[in-house]
């Protein structure tokens, strides 16, 4: 299938990440720092169990690859019984860090059609039952969401979850981790596919070709940044208003030779555009 | 451009979830607003500051599913208006924000660059509110005149009445305090939601009326101009007296002729004997609200005119301001005395 936004899947265990690596054919992207998976414009970064990893790897890759990604969490869960099946998959719509007691918001713009749940994310493993633990366990959403949201936008993100015990130790050796997200596969790919389309990514006023035509007319007009910056806004309100900045580019054509004709040539883009 | 939009059917409608701060479950009127929202998804939550106000939000994408907020304010009940708002005459001037975000996406509207978040607080203290409003009215400056509050200021209350009933509150409050006037200011067709409350001058009932053009372009998901109307018909028919509000008046290309043959359909659509007054004001922002809002990106030519910077407010430059109203003051001349003509400057 083709991806014309970025994704950026995160997993805590390897176990979690095989099967999505295998089922949207990634290749191991080498040389980076992170341990990174990619084809086309999904990536997944596995990050390892608890906060802190979470928090370090995923800080560290969103320096070195920016992108206005649409970011999953993938994972597994401790359910409560009384409200979750083990097996099954949740959208989470609130994550509760039970150390500093914070609390985060996913948007929940999108129609995913999934179960939804709250999640407590802790420092160490629950092993002696749900407790007073209300719907799901894990120990990376907490901060998977804040060290994101910086850089992602909360509608952009999604937390899916799998129960894959009660939190009861004597469950945990028999928990098949690929399998339960093996089972998952095809509505993880439609969760994706359905935000892809959804229309969540702002479009720009100004178009990518525009864009990078002011870039380069800004270099050869040696603008200033005050000046850059109030060019692009100055195009964006004319392309609103007039549909088109096409005449733009031949009056940043040929670069000044002062900075008095750079000034004075500027002042008569800025009255083309005001017009 | 592609934008698509809720219709596309991508999107949750709106109040899919409603988050009810901890404590705010023990008023009735959220027992209320949940029986009236039956399939949304209720979440908990400690504070409603930390869905409110978290940082990475994207108010227009939200704008697309918009979700409601339960909470319980803790103060700040009552502010004294500020220089954007209209006071009409009134100098004891007051507003309340019971409600915070508005059910439409005006593109002028300042709340997109007022608060980090698209979704809607409603507040249930309601009584909490009324002895603020109370107190005020005690404490007032000019005596001799009543406390005039504008209810609607941070919302569009009569839009939203049929989930949560606050302008009738607001109303019921009203006639245990006569030094009080409040205004009801909106774009709704909703009059029937209030329609069974009797006429009072105590309550200001201020529609803002565009010319269609000017409602498509930017007032696209507030009821259409001809629904406005006919809730004013329906509001004097019994009884009221109401404000319109021509406010903003936007100076699109042609706006003479568009705003000349508007204001003679007002003229022709409501008898002159059932308004009250008029407001005229044009687009006016608070500096730093006006930046957020540009920055937030809303695909709108109206953040991108020649406006002028006058006391930290961003508006249209004072000598078109004052052309725009007096076109329009001229042109009310023979329906409405000009004492009555409130104008923005
Ligand atoms: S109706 Fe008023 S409050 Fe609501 S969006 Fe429009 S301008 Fe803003």
């Amino acid at each position: 299938m083709e991806y014309k936004k970025p994704v950026l899947i995160v997993t805590a265990l390897r176990a979690e990440a095989n099967p999505l690596i295998e089922h949207f054919g990634l290749q191991p992207v080498k040389n980076s720092h992170v341990k990174l998976y990619q084809k086309d414009s999904i990536r997944l970064l596995i990050f390892g169990l608890g906060k802190k990893k979470a928090d370090a790897s995923v800080t560290e890759f969103l320096n070195i690859f920016p992108d206005e990604y649409l970011l999953v969490n993938i994972g597994i869960a401790g359910g409560n019984p009384k409200v979750t099946d083990i097996g099954d998959m949740y959208a989470v719509h609130r994550i509760h860090d039970e150390s500093s007691g914070r609390e985060w918001f996913p948007d929940m713009l999108i129609k995913h059609e999934l179960k939804e749940m709250s999640i407590t994310t802790v420092e160490s493993a629950v092993t002696d039952g749900a407790g007073s633990f209300t719907g799901l366990v894990d120990m990376e959403a907490s901060a998977v969401f804040e060290s994101t949201v910086k850089s992602i936008p909360s509608h952009r993100m999604v937390f899916l979850k799998i129960v894959s015990d009660t939190m009861d130790e004597l469950e945990f050796s028999g928990i098949n981790v690929p399998a339960l997200i093996e089972s998952h596969l095809s509505e993880i790919e439609r969760i994706i596919r359905l935000y892809q389309h959804s229309g969540i990514w702002n479009e720009p006023i100004l178009e990518g070709h525009e864009l990078s035509q002011l870039s380069d007319g800004i270099n050869t007009m040696k603008l200033t940044a005050t000046q850059s910056e109030e060019l692009r806004r100055l195009a964006e309100g004319k392309k609103l208003r007039s549909g088109t900045v096409d005449k733009l580019w031949t009056m940043m054509e040929h670069p000044p030779e002062s900075k008095k004709e750079r000034n004075d040539r500027f002042e008569q883009i800025r009255q083309f555009l005001s017009s | 451009m592609t934008d698509l939009s809720k219709s596309d059917n991508f999107f949750l409608p709106d109040f899919s979830h409603i988050y009810v701060e901890e404590g705010a479950e023990n008023f009735s009127m959220t027992a209320d607003i949940l029986k009236r929202l039956p399939s949304a998804e209720a979440v908990s939550v400690q504070d409603y500051k930390s869905v409110f106000n978290r940082s990475g939000q994207d108010f227009q994408a939200q704008k697309k599913s918009m979700k409601l907020i339960i909470a319980v304010k803790k103060d700040g009940f009552l502010y004294k208006a500020t220089d954007v708002v209209q006071d009409a005459g009134y100098r004891n001037f007051m507003y309340t924000t019971p409600i915070l975000n508005c059910l439409y996406n005006c593109r002028y509207c300042f709340l997109q660059g007022m608060y980090p978040s698209a979704n809607l607080v409603v507040f249930v203290n309601d009584l909490d509110f009324f002895s603020s409003a109370a107190i005020a009215v005690n404490e007032r400056s000019v005596k001799d005149e009543p406390l005039l509050l504008s209810v609607s200021y941070s919302t569009d209350l009569l839009a939203f009445e049929n989930v949560v009933p606050w302008t009738r509150k607001w109303m019921d409050f009203c006639e245990s305090n006569t030094d009080i006037v409040i205004e009801v200011r909106t774009k709704s067709a909703l009059f029937s939601a209030i329609k069974d409350e009797n006429p009072s001058e105590q309550v200001l009932l201020a529609w803002t009326l565009s010319p269609e053009v000017v409602a498509e372009m930017y007032e696209w998901d507030a009821p259409p101009i001809d629904r406005r109307i006919n809730a004013v018909q329906q509001a004097i028919e019994k009884g009221w007296k109401v404000r319109l509000c021509l406010d903003p008046v936007i100076p699109v290309p042609g706006w003479r002729k568009i705003y000349s043959d508007f204001i003679e359909k007002i003229k022709k659509d409501i008898p002159a004997e059932g308004i009250r007054d008029v407001t005229v004001g044009t687009f006016r922002m608070g500096k730093d609200f006006f930046k957020r809002a540009r920055k937030r990106m809303p695909p709108s030519d109206v953040y991108y005119q020649n406006y002028e910077e006058r006391n930290g407010v961003i508006s249209l430059p004072e000598s078109e301001s004052a052309a725009v109203a007096d076109k329009i003051k001229g042109q009310l001349a023979d329906f409405i005395s000009d004492d009555r003509i409130a104008v923005w400057d």
